[in-house]
C-alpha cells in the first residue's frame, strides 16, 4: 500500500509532465490546466496520507531498481521526510490552483505545468530517498527545474542570466555534495542512509573521512539553500513568475539544503566540525542577509532576502542541536513565506510594478492586505502567528546549548537578526499599506529614487508582471491565500504531532530542552508564561513601536543609516555579485590564455616545425637524387657495404 | 519439440551474424560508389538502410548478450598465425550500439544536409557506409593486425570526405592535420602489435592477454605506454588534442556526427580492450599519470570551450572534456570507474550527437558561425531549444539524462583510489562543464530573437534526427538497467 502510494506520487506527475506538452497543438489546450490541477491535488492528497504511514523505527522500502545491482531507489518514510513531502505535495497542489488565475495569459502554458510537476514529484522524490545517490539525482532535477523556471520569461536576457547564475551557484555546492557522497561511498560501500546512520553509530566509518565528508555535505546545503557565500542567486531567481518563487525559492528547493543536513545529522553527530560549521554558516547568512533586506525596495528581492535570512535560522538551529526546532521553523517557514509570496505576487499585478515606493494606492485589496498582514507578522516573530513559536525554539534551544564556546555570543546575534527581520517586515508592510501615499509621493521620490541603488533594477523589473496591471484578484488566487493565512495562524498547533513522529528527535541527548519546549506548547498556562518572558516578543513589539514613530516623522531608514555610501552597498547586495562575476571573467580569460597559447603558440607551431624541417629536409636530401646513373650506383655500393658491416659486428 | 530445435537453430545462426556488421556496409559502399552515379537519386535511402539494418543487427546481438552474456566469435586464420574473425562480447555490444545509432542518425539527415552535392551523393554516402564498417570492423576484430587494418580503413573514407567537403577554404590543411595524427596514433599502436608479432607470434587477442599477462615488466611498461599514448591520440587527450577542434568544425555536419559520437569510441574501446589485459602491477603503475592526465584533459577542455566563439568548435572541446572524464574512470582501474567509462562512451556519444545536430542547425539556418552572432532563436525553434537544453544538461551530467549514470560510476571509481584530491578536481571540471554547455544554451536560445538571422527552416530530417536522440538520451537516463548489464559483462576484465 505505502509502496504504491510512493510510486503513485513521483511517478503521476513525471508521467503528466510528459503528457501535456502533448496537448499544445491540439485545440485541447485547456487539458492541460486540467491535468496540472487534478494531478496536483491528487499528490496533495497522497503526500497528507502518508502521515498514516509513519512507523516508530522506519525501514527503508525498495521502488525502483534502477542500475540492478549497483543503484536502486529506496524510499524512508520518517517525521522528517513526512513534514517536507507533505508541505511539498500541498504547498505544490495549492500553486497550481493559484496559477490557473495568475497565470492565465502568459506563453508558454504547457511548459509551465510540466516543469511545475516534473518539480514537485522530483521535490518528493527527494525528501523521500533513503539512498544518497537518488538524493543526488532529485537534488539535481529540483535545480533543473528551477534553472528552466527563472528562464521561463526566457526572451529577457535577465531570467536567462538568472537561470543560468542559479544553477551555475548551486553547481558549486553540488560539487561538493557529490564529493561527499561519493567518499562515503568509497569508505563504505553503501548509499543508504540508513546503513551509514548504523554504521556511523557504530564507529565503523574512519573519523578523517567524516571530517572531510562534512566539510562537503555543508558545502551541498549551502549552495541549495543560498547560504553565504553562495546566497547571490536567490535574490536574482525572482525573475521566475511569482507563483515560482513561492513554490520553489521559498518554501521547498531552498528548504532541501537543511533537509540535507538535517538527514545527515545522525552520521556527522560524532564530529563537532558539521554542527560548528552550520551553526556559523547559518548565524553569519541570518544577521548578514537581514540586514541586506532592509535597504531593499523591489518587492520580491525583500522576501528573497528574508528567505535566506530565516534559511540562516534553521542552519543555525541545526548547529545548536535544535533538530526539532530547524524542522518545526522549516514548517513554518514554508508556509508564510508562501503566502507572503503569493500575496506579493498578486500585489504586484494589480500595481504593475514591484517596487514598494511605486506601488501607489492599494487600501482597496480589503482581504488580500489581512493575509499579507499575516504573513509579515510571522515572519516578523509577532506571538501567535506560526514564526513566533517555531523561531523563539530555536532562541530558546540556543540557550540551552553548550557544544561551542560562544553559543551565548551567537544567540544574541541571532536576537540581532531577529531584531532586523522585525524592522524589514515592518517597514515594508507600513510602505505597502499604511503609509499615505499621496502625502509621501515627494519625499519617496526624493529620497527612494536618488538613493536606493536597487531602485533603478526594480522599476526595470516591471517588465513581465504589468502586462494585466490593475485587475483585483479574483477567487482563485484569493481562496489558496486564505488556506495559507489560516494555516499560518494554527499550523504551530501541530508540532507535538510532527514531534512525535520524530524519532531522530527522542534520540538526541542535546535536543531534550527543545523536546521539554514542544510537550509544554500545548498548556494555555506556559505559552501566556512564554510569551510574556521571550525576549523576541519584546524585540519585535519594540521594532514596530520604533518604526512607526521613525515612519510618522519622515521615511525613517533613510535617515537611520545615513551614509548613502554604504546604504548603496547594502542595497546592491555587499558587492558579491560584482566579485563572483569577474571571477567568473578571470576563469574565462584563462581559458582563452590557454587557448592562445598552448593550441595557438606551442602546438600550432610545433606541428607547424615538424612539418617544415621534414619539407627542408626534403629540399636538402633532394639534391642527392641526381639522377645520374654513376652517383646513384656509387650510393647504392656504399650502403651495401655499411649494412655488411654492420651485419658482420652485430 | 522439432518447433523448438528449429528455433534454436536459428537463433544460433542468427547470433553469429555479426561478420554482417561489417560486410554488409563496406560492401554496399563499393557498390554504391560503382554503380551510385547512375542511381543518385536512390543512394541516400540505400545508405540509410544498410545502417539501419546494422543498428537492428547490433540490437538483436546486443539483446542475445543482455540475455546470457556469452560473447561469440566466428574466427578463421587469416594468414601465417594471424587470425580473423568476429567477436561480439559485452564491450563491442556497447560501443557498436552506439556507433551505429549514431550512423544511422547522421546517414539519415545526411541528404538535407548535403543538398547542394546532389551529383556526389554516391560518392559521400559510400565513404559514409565504408567508415561506418571500418567502425564496426575494429569494434569486432580478434586479432590485432586484423584490428589495425580497420583502424585504417576508418581513416580513408573520413578523411575523403573532410578533405573534399569541408566547411571552410581551410579544409585541405585541416584533413591532412586530422590524417597525420589519427595515423600517428595508428602507427604507434603498430609498434607493439608487431613486437608481439615478431617475438612471441601473438596476435589474437586472447594470446595477446596470455603474452601481456606474464610479460617482464620493463618492457611491458615499455608496451603499456606506446598502447595507451596511442589511443589517446585517438581519444584527443591533451596534449594529443589538437587534431580534434580543427577537424571537427570543419568536417561537414553528418561526419562530425559520425566522427564525434561514433569514431571516437574506437579510442575508447581500445584503452578498455588493451590496457586491461596488462596484469594490474603495471596498470597501476600508469595509474596516477593517467589520472592526472585525465583531470588537465578535463579542465583544459572545457576552459577551451569556455573561451571558444564558434559554435561547433564549443561543443567540440567539449568532447576533449569529456574523453577526460573517460580516461578518469579507466585510470581508477576498478570495476566501477571502468564500468562507467564504457558507459560515459556511449552516453557521452548521445548527446554529444545531439548537441552537434543542434549546433549545426544553428549554424545551417543562421549563416552564422560565432555564437556571437547569434540570439534569441528558441524564440521561433521551440523543439531546437528543447533538444539543446536536453543536450547540454546530458552533457554537464544532470539526472535523470543519460549522462549521469555514467558519471556517478566515474567518480565512485574515482573517489574509490587512494588520490581523491584529484577526484576532487575531477567533480570540479564538472563545473566547467556546467559553464559552457548552460552558456552555449542560454547565448544562442534566449534572449530577444533577431528576425532577420532566423528566416530559414530546418530540414524535416534532422528535426526527426534531433527528436529521436533526445528521446534516447531521455530513455537511457531513466532506464539504464540495459546498458548497465552488458557494461557489467564487459567489466568482468577487471575481476583479476
Amino acid at each position: 500500500m505505502l509502496t504504491t502510494t510512493i510510486m503513485l506520487m513521483i511517478a503521476l506527475p513525471f508521467a503528466v509532465a510528459l503528457l501535456i506538452p502533448l496537448f499544445e497543438k491540439t485545440g485541447l489546450s485547456f487539458m492541460r490546466e486540467v491535468l496540472a490541477v487534478v494531478t496536483g491535488v491528487i499528490v496533495g492528497g497522497l503526500s497528507l496520507s502518508l502521515l498514516g504511514h509513519i512507523k516508530a523505527s522506519p525501514a527503508p522500502i525498495m521502488i525502483y531498481d534502477w542500475m540492478p545491482g549497483l543503484a536502486s531507489y529506496t524510499v524512508m518514510l520518517d517525521g522528517l521526510s513526512a513534514t517536507l513531502a507533505i508541505v511539498a505535495g500541498v504547498l505544490g497542489g495549492l500553486i497550481v490552483i493559484y496559477s490557473l488565475e495568475y497565470m492565465k495569459n502568459e506563453d508558454g502554458l504547457s511548459r509551465y505545468y510540466s516543469l511545475v510537476l516534473f518539480f514537485i514529484a522530483s521535490m518528493l522524490g527527494l525528501v523521500l530517498s533513503d539512498s544518497l545517490l537518488f538524493l543526488y539525482i532529485f537534488w539535481e532535477m529540483i535545480g533543473i527545474a528551477s534553472y528552466l523556471l527563472i528562464g521561463f520569461f526566457f526572451k529577457d536576457e535577465k531570467s536567462a542570466n538568472a537561470g543560468f547564475k542559479a544553477f551555475l551557484t548551486t553547481k558549486i555546492g553540488d560539487v561538493g555534495l557529490l564529493c561527499g557522497i561519493m567518499t562515503l561511498f568509497a569508505a563504505t560501500g553503501t548509499f543508504s542512509i540508513s546503513e551509514l546512520t548504523k554504521l556511523a553509530a557504530a564507529g565503523l566509518i574512519p573519523e578523517n573521512i567524516l571530517y572531510y565528508c562534512a566539510f562537503f555535505f555543508i558545502a551541498g546545503a549551502v549552495g541549495k539553500s543560498a547560504q553565504v557565500p553562495l546566497h547571490v542567486w536567490l535574490p536574482d531567481a525572482m525573475e521566475a513568475p511569482t507563483t515560482i518563487s513561492a513554490l520553489i525559492h521559498a518554501a521547498t528547493l531552498v528548504n532541501s539544503g537543511i533537509y540535507l543536513v538535517a538527514r545527515m545529522y545522525p552520521v556527522f553527530l560524532g564530529t563537532e566540525i558539521f554542527c560548528n560549521l552550520a551553526l556559523v554558516i547559518g548565524m553569519i547568512t541570518a544577521l548578514l542577509v537581514a540586514a541586506l533586506a532592509l535597504f531593499q525596495s523591489d518587492l520580491k528581492k525583500i522576501l528573497a532576502y528574508s528567505t535566506v535570512s530565516q534559511l540562516g535560522f534553521m542552519m543555525y538551529a541545526l548547529g545548536v542541536h535544535g533538530y526539532f526546532a530547524a524542522q518545526f521553523h522549516l514548517f513554518s517557514h514554508a508556509i508564510f513565506k508562501a503566502l507572503l509570496f503569493l500575496c506579493a505576487g498578486a500585489i504586484i499585478h494589480y500595481a504593475g510594478t514591484r517596487d514598494i515606493h511605486e506601488m501607489g494606492d492599494l487600501k482597496e485589496l480589503g482581504a488580500l492586505k489581512w493575509c499579507m498582514a499575516i504573513g509579515w507578522m510571522a515572519l516578523a516573530g509577532i506571538p501567535i502567528f506560526n514564526g513566533f513559536w517555531s523561531k523563539d525554539l530555536i532562541i530558546y534551544q540556543a540557550f540551552h546549548y553548550e557544544g561551542f564556546p560562544m553559543a551565548r555570543f551567537s544567540v544574541i546575534l541571532m536576537l540581532l537578526a531577529a531584531l532586523f527581520t522585525a524592522a524589514y517586515s515592518f517597514k515594508t508592510f507600513y510602505i505597502l499599506f499604511i503609509k499615505d501615499k499621496k502625502k509621501a509621493n515627494a519625499l519617496a521620490q526624493d529620497t527612494a529614487h536618488a538613493k536606493d541603488a536597487g531602485h533603478g533594477k526594480a522599476k526595470a523589473a516591471k517588465a513581465h508582471d504589468d502586462s494585466h496591471a490593475h485587475h483585483a484578484p479574483g477567487m482563485i488566487i484569493q481562496v489558496p491565500l486564505m488556506i495559507l493565512a489560516a494555516l499560518t495562524l494554527v499550523s504551530w498547533l501541530c508540532a507535538g504531532v510532527i514531534a512525535s513522529y520524530d524519532t531522530m528527535t527522542l534520540t538526541l541527548p542535546a535536543a531534550s530542552a527543545e523536546m521539554k519546549f514542544v510537550e509544554e506548547m500545548h498548556s494555555i498556562g506556559f505559552m501566556i508564561h512564554h510569551t510574556l518572558v521571550s525576549p523576541t516578543t519584546y524585540l519585535a513589539l519594540f521594532m514596530i513601536f520604533l518604526g512607526y514613530l521613525l515612519y510618522k516623522k519622515k521615511d525613517a531608514f533613510a535617515s537611520v543609516i545615513g551614509e548613502p555610501s554604504v546604504r548603496e552597498a547594502f542595497a546592491r547586495g555587499l558587492y558579491f555579485d560584482w566579485l563572483y562575476l569577474n571571477l567568473l571573467a578571470f576563469v574565462v580569460w584563462i581559458g582563452g590564455l590557454l587557448t592562445e597559447v598552448f593550441d595557438g603558440l606551442v602546438f600550432d607551431n610545433l606541428n607547424r616545425a615538424i612539418g617544415l624541417c621534414s619539407v627542408h629536409f626534403a629540399e636538402r636530401f633532394r639534391k642527392t637524387h641526381t639522377g645520374n646513373l654513376n652517383a646513384n650506383v656509387a650510393g647504392l655500393a656504399i650502403a651495401l657495404l655499411i649494412i655488411a658491416l654492420i651485419c658482420k659486428f652485430a | 519439440m522439432e518447433n523448438q530445435e528449429v528455433i534454436n537453430h536459428t537463433m544460433a545462426l542468427l547470433r553469429n551474424m555479426q561478420f554482417l556488421l561489417v560486410a554488409f556496409p563496406v560492401f554496399a559502399g563499393l557498390i554504391l560508389l560503382f554503380t551510385g552515379k547512375r542511381h543518385s537519386r536512390l543512394v541516400p535511402g540505400t545508405a540509410f538502410f544498410i545502417s539501419l539494418l546494422t543498428t537492428v543487427i547490433v540490437f538483436f546481438l546486443a539483446h542475445q548478450n543482455y540475455l546470457n552474456t556469452v560473447g561469440v566469435v566466428t574466427k578463421s586464420s587469416w594468414f601465417g598465425s594471424v587470425t580473423f574473425g568476429f567477436k561480439f562480447d559485452d564491450l563491442a555490444a556497447i560501443m557498436l550500439l552506439i556507433i551505429n545509432f549514431v550512423s544511422t542518425a547522421a546517414l539519415f539527415f545526411a541528404q538535407d544536409y548535403f543538398k547542394k552535392f546532389e551529383n556526389d551523393y554516391y560518392f559521400i554516402f559510400s565513404n559514409m557506409l565504408i567508415f561506418l564498417g571500418g567502425m564496426n570492423g575494429v569494434i569486432l576484430s580478434i586479432d590485432t593486425i586484423q584490428f589495425y587494418f580497420f583502424y585504417e580503413m576508418m581513416l580513408i573514407p573520413s578523411y575523403l570526405i573532410l578533405a573534399f567537403y569541408g566547411e571552410s577554404e581551410k579544409r585541405s590543411y585541416i584533413s591532412v592535420k586530422y590524417f597525420i595524427f589519427t595515423h600517428v596514433g595508428a602507427v604507434l599502436l603498430l609498434v607493439p602489435f608487431l613486437m608481439l608479432y615478431t617475438t612471441n607470434s601473438a596476435t589474437n587477442f586472447d594470446d595477446v592477454a596470455a603474452v601481456l599477462a606474464t610479460m617482464n615488466p620493463d618492457l611491458a611498461q615499455f608496451v603499456f605506454g606506446l598502447l595507451f599514448v596511442g589511443f589517446a591520440f585517438k581519444m584527443a587527450i591533451f596534449p594529443f588534442h589538437t587534431w580534434l577542434p580543427d577537424t571537427y568544425t570543419e568536417a561537414p555536419l553528418p561526419l562530425t556526427v559520425m566522427l564525434a559520437a561514433g569514431m571516437i569510441n574506437t579510442g575508447v574501446y581500445g584503452m578498455a580492450r588493451f590496457l586491461f589485459m596488462f596484469p594490474p602491477s603495471v596498470t597501476s603503475q600508469f595509474a596516477y599519470v593517467m589520472m592526472v592526465m585525465a583531470v588537465i584533459t578535463q579542465f583544459y577542455g572545457g576552459l577551451m570551450a569556455l573561451a571558444a566563439t564558434e559554435i561547433k568548435k564549443i561543443i567540440a572541446y567539449s568532447s576533449i572534456s569529456q574523453m577526460g572524464y573517460v580516461l578518469f574512470g579507466f585510470s581508477s582501474v576498478l570495476p566501477l570507474g571502468y564500468m562507467g567509462s564504457v558507459f560515459h562512451a556511449l552516453n557521452h556519444g548521445l548527446a554529444k550527437g545531439l548537441l552537434f545536430i543542434v549546433a549545426g542547425s544553428v549554424v545551417l539556418v543562421t549563416g552564422k558561425k560565432l555564437i556571437t552572432e547569434v540570439s534569441g532563436l528558441g524564440a521561433k525553434y521551440h523543439g531546437l531549444g528543447v533538444c539543446a537544453t536536453i543536450g547540454a544538461l546530458a552533457i554537464l551530467g544532470a539526472p535523470p539524462l543519460a549522462g549521469f549514470t555514467s558519471e556517478w560510476m566515474i567518480f565512485a571509481g574515482g573517489f574509490g583510489t587512494h588520490f581523491k584530491g584529484l577526484a576532487v578536481l575531477s567533480v570540479i571540471a564538472s563545473a566547467i562543464t556546467t559553464g559552457y554547455s548552460l552558456y552555449f544554451v542560454k547565448r544562442i536560445f534566449y534572449g530577444k530573437l533577431d528576425e532577420s538571422i532566423a528566416k530559414e527552416d530546418i530540414p524535416f530530417r534532422m528535426r526527426v534526427t534531433m527528436g529521436i536522440m533526445a528521446a534516447f538520451v531521455l530513455v537511457v537516463g531513466v532506464f539504464p538497467a540495459f546498458i548497465t548489464e552488458l557494461v557489467k559483462g564487459a567489466a568482468a576484465v577487471l575481476k583479476m
